[in-house]
């Protein structure tokens, strides 16, 4: 029986600015396939989190691991290089680049194609470009409906949902190892959110390690292997889904004391 | 060696005149970036109106045969027309080319800027004269030298240092030690939270224009009476200058600023004198690199956002 | 269930939906092929049909046009270096006419009696390359670490010490009393700048032409640069490196989480952007057998800007209508030359304060609460971070990006 392997490890990361610890000491490790959310209230630190992991903020102590390879003081784009991806909890994709071009960006990591090269039509540039169009197919096939016919907008005429959707379309064409999801059903309706539900599955299922960050219970309780949950920077628990959810410290952080020990 | 101790105290005080100058604008060109974070290109050129409105009131008034108003309350006429004039210049700029694009990116103004100091400059090349201008300053300003030791400077010289310094000792204490002073830091720090307290921002925007324009109007007034001459084309250079000097001490911080403008001069000075006069003006742009490489938030600045 | 149909409204015809469309869609149309082509055909046969219109009718103003086209195309040029700069990466680089100024004086000081070097054109331009890229480099190092603003400033101080240093290099430095080179050692002409530089060797006749005056070659030539350059940037454009451009441009932070490597691609815009132009530079020190000091100008530099701005920032077809646009009236309205350039920095402040985009542009520089006209639905919602230094931090890392980019409201968290 294969114990699958570790993608991320965090041990004793900390982040402090001025004075706030904005993360205290978070030790957390993600299996290969699994799907684990980190949920808290507002304020926790978990997009803080994530900006350590993807080379945003610099730790002030611990160290991150991917699959045995050191990311802190790692620039961000050369993390992307070695497999994280994630989205942005205020969405960023880029405006005036349509719908392709934001979805080749995720390709540009993983092919190679210069400026002589693209001039000179150069057949490894060729081949790169051709790469780069092909993997754009298969990056929006779990979004083919929705955003097929607008593959040559701009990003900035999309729908909020669909300018979602070119996001993680974006993330999944970087090949991650690792995608780092930021909120990925805020503002959805619940059919929306079912979709979404369904998508992170997908993406599992297709041999991703998912980290995600979501404020929707339901859906978290529904999709996650393991939940870590983080209160003003530190870890205040983690287990299964339903362990977490009756935990009396996780109710009073949400909710307050009187909740808890109601 | 000799020649260096011999020296050193003449060029070290040629250095913090032109110090005092370089602070009185790089004061100005900080208060606009620690309002607007916006680096005001215009504002060397501003400094260049202030010389020429100063001429403008010489030329009519000695020329006009006033001349026997006693020089003392003739430069203070000076120097108030020129602060006055720069000052609306300053805010009537900053309502037409600048106000507008307030909340677009960052860059966009900076264009804008650049558009406004040739403007400035051309309107000045055009229709006041493409040649220098010279100041009848013998008229009325006594042309005698201060001088100790074997260090001598001209009393304009001391002028301008003495005036910039009450100026720079003023704003400092208006900034600091008044209401309205708390209202522009606040607008500063965080302008959208300085609305909230019941600020009015764009009145603060205006007396900060106002302030900063009349500073570099009295630097040009004090150039035009140190140096009897002003060009349209005066104000490019120093500006760079001025905002090397406030980078230097740090840019948002007004005593960063004054600090900046001073150590300025006398580098340059003591570069000029000892190692180059023609290559002078490159050891304040390689001041610039040096800062911008090693302690890019300069001297009292706060240290820049990490980029990993 | 009614069975009334609803009024159906005409799909738009193609001209209605490519007028609607809005700028992006005109600058692709307007740079395909089938456009681009005919007008390169155009603007290469112009020359010929203006001397045959000359030859058979009492009109003169052959010469004359063809020079002002000349000049034109020049500047269209220089608009498009600019443009790849600015327009694709949104550095600002307010010393962009020093590398014109560059060019023209490394080919004039290996192709005249300056220091008695007569090099032939490609070895040339090959040294005009390297020089370039050099100052590029020593600009570029330090600068673009740096956010926009002080991007915009070095840049701006360059250009000054530039011009300085060819002014003052007409006789051997001296620094600290030490003497460096021959007395009679005079690099750079300084006030007068170089003369008697030579001209590129060409044909001076062509079969089936006939005589080709001095004039048309440059003019053919510009327009041939001018047309290789329309090419290398619209194929990096559709390409990985312009997308990469474009990316840092529009959102410093989400390029970086993609791969990409910011600095070195701001690097590579910038050095590409300096070549062009010095390569220019280098064509009108052949052409008009000098160089002058004149060449490093500010104003120049905000002449190529405005060309781009009211021609639109990152568009094509824009750099080359503002490169015409300001490259003909005032060589028509010759008696108003003096106030050209109180005109043209009029024009540039009205553009940037009524129509920042242009007539083409594809950057948003407008102010702009949202993107695109949608809400934004959680800018106050959970998961902001609260405390003053996360936010502080997080803006510090907005504007350490310096990016063109617009302003998407309120961000709750990096």
């Amino acid at each position: 029986m294969n114990e699958p392997e570790t993608v991320l490890q965090l041990r004793g990361l900390s982040c402090r600015f001025g004075g706030l610890m904005a993360v205290e000491k978070l030790d957390l490790e993600i299996k290969k396939g699994q799907i684990v959310s980190l949920v808290g209230p507002n304020g926790a630190g978990k997009t803080t989190v994530f900006n350590l992991v993807s080379g945003i903020l610099k730790p002030t102590a611990g160290s991150i691991d991917l699959l045995g390879r050191q990311l802190v003081g790692e620039p961000s784009h050369r993390i992307t290089r070695l497999g994280v991806a994630r989205t942005f909890q205020n969405i960023r994709v880029f405006p005036q680049l349509t719908v392709r071009e934001n979805i080749l960006l995720g390709t540009h990591h993983w092919t190679r194609s210069g400026m002589l090269g693209s001039v000179t039509f150069w057949p490894s540039a060729r081949r790169a470009e051709r790469d780069a169009r092909a993997e754009v197919d298969r990056a929006i096939e779990l979004f083919r409906e929705r955003l097929e016919p607008r593959l040559d907008d701009p990003a900035f005429s999309l729908s909020y949902a669909n300018r979602r959707r070119t996001e993680m379309a974006r993330a999944l064409a970087a090949r991650p190892k690792l995608l780092l999801l930021d909120e990925p059903a805020a503002g959805m309706n619940p059919y929306e959110r079912v979709e979404i539900a369904g998508l992170i599955r997908s993406m599992r299922d297709s041999g991703l390690t998912i980290f995600l960050i979501e404020h929707h219970m339901p859906l978290v309780m529904e999709i996650s292997d393991r939940v870590v949950v983080m209160d003003h920077g530190v870890k205040i628990a983690e287990g299964l889904p339903k362990e977490v959810h009756s935990n009396p410290r996780v109710v009073e952080a949400y909710l307050g004391r009187r909740a808890a020990s109601a | 060696m000799e020649y260096f101790l011999q020296n050193f105290p003449q060029q070290l005080v040629n250095g913090l005149e032109t110090g005092s100058l370089y602070a009185l604008i790089a004061l100005g060109y900080t208060l606009i970036y620690g309002i607007l974070e916006m680096l005001n290109f215009a504002h060397g050129d501003v400094f260049m109106v202030g010389g020429f409105l100063a001429a403008g009131v010489t030329a009519v008034l000695v020329h006009g045969g006033v001349s026997f108003l006693p020089g003392v309350l003739l430069v203070l006429l000076m120097m108030v027309f020129a602060m006055g004039g720069t000052g609306f210049l300053g805010v009537a700029i900053e309502r037409v080319a600048y106000r507008p694009l307030r909340n677009a990116n960052r860059l966009a103004p900076l264009i804008t800027a650049i558009g406004v100091s040739l403007f400035l400059e051309s309107v000045v090349q055009v229709f006041v004269s493409p040649a220098p201008v010279g100041l009848p300053t013998n008229a009325f300003v006594s042309q005698g030298q201060l001088r100790f030791g074997n260090v001598e400077t001209p009393l304009t010289g001391v002028l301008l240092f003495v005036v910039s310094i009450i100026l720079m000792v003023a704003l400092d204490l208006f900034v600091f030690r008044t209401r309205f002073g708390s209202a522009m830091r606040a607008t500063a720090q965080d302008r959208e939270a300085a609305t909230f307290m019941g600020i009015d921002v764009d009145r603060v925007i205006m007396v900060t224009f106002f302030a900063a324009s009349a500073l570099a109007g009295m630097g040009g007034v004090l150039y035009g009476l140190r140096f009897a001459t002003v060009n349209f084309f005066m104000g490019y250079l120093l500006g760079i200058k001025a905002f090397t000097a406030a980078v230097i001490g740090g840019i948002g911080n007004l005593r960063g600023a004054m600090l900046g403008g001073l150590l300025l001069g006398v580098l340059e000075s003591l570069g000029g004198g000892f190692i180059s006069t023609e290559f002078q003006d490159a050891f304040a742009f390689l001041a610039l690199i040096v800062v911008l490489l090693i302690r890019p938030q300069g001297l009292f600045g706060q240290p820049l956002g990490d980029r990993a | 269930m009614s069975a009334t149909p609803a009024v159906i409204e005409e799909p738009p015809t193609r001209g209605q939906h490519l007028w609607q469309s809005g700028p992006a869609a005109w600058n692709e149309a307007l740079t395909r092929p089938v456009v681009m082509i005919p007008f390169f055909i155009l603007a290469a046969a112009t020359p010929l049909v203006l001397q045959y219109l000359e030859d058979n009718s009492s009109w003169i103003g052959a010469q004359f046009w063809t020079t002002i086209l000349a000049n034109c195309a020049m500047y269209a040029c220089l608009a498009l270096s600019l443009n790849l700069v600015v327009g694709y990466a949104g550095l600002l680089n307010l010393g962009f006419i020093a590398f014109f100024g560059i060019g023209s004086y490394a080919y004039a000081l290996v192709a005249s009696d300056q220091l008695h070097q007569h090099y032939p054109i490609w070895s040339a331009l090959l040294v005009v390359i390297m020089v370039t890229v050099a100052f590029a480099l020593l600009v570029g190092v330090p600068a673009l670490r740096l956010r926009g603003d002080y991007l915009a400033i070095v840049t701006l101080g360059f250009g000054l010490i530039m011009r300085d240093l060819i002014l003052d290099l007409d006789r051997p430095p001296i620094l600290a009393g030490h003497q460096f080179g021959p007395s009679d050692l005079n690099l750079t002409g300084g006030t007068n700048g170089i003369h008697q530089v030579d001209p590129f060797k060409l044909p001076t006749s062509l079969p089936l032409i006939g005589s080709v005056p001095h004039f048309v070659m440059y003019y053919w030539i510009f327009i041939g640069v001018l047309a290789i350059f329309v090419f290398c940037m619209l194929r990096w454009r559709h390409t990985r490196t312009g997308r990469a451009w474009v990316a840092i441009r529009e959102d410093e932070l989400a390029a970086r989480a993609m791969g990409v490597n910011t600095f070195k691609y701001r690097l590579l815009a910038f050095t590409v952007s300096a070549v062009m132009a010095g390569i220019v530079g280098m064509i009108d020190a052949a052409f008009i057998f000098n160089a002058f000091p004149g060449n490093f100008d500010v104003q120049q530099t905000v002449m190529v800007f405005i060309m781009v701005i009211l021609g639109g920032l990152g568009s094509i077809p824009g750099a080359i209508l503002g490169a015409i646009a300001f490259t003909v009236p005032p060589f028509l309205l010759q008696q108003f030359v003096f106030i050209k350039y109180l005109v043209i920095s009029l024009v540039l402040i009205a553009v940037m304060v009524f129509r920042p985009e242009g007539l083409l542009g594809t950057v948003s520089i407008r102010p702009r609460k949202t993107m695109g006209g949608t809400v934004e639905l959680f800018s106050d919602q959970a998961g902001a971070e609260p405390s003053a230094g996360t936010q502080g931090k997080a803006a510090e890392l907005e504007s350490t990006t310096g990016a063109i980019v617009p302003e998407a409201g309120p961000e709750p968290s990096v």
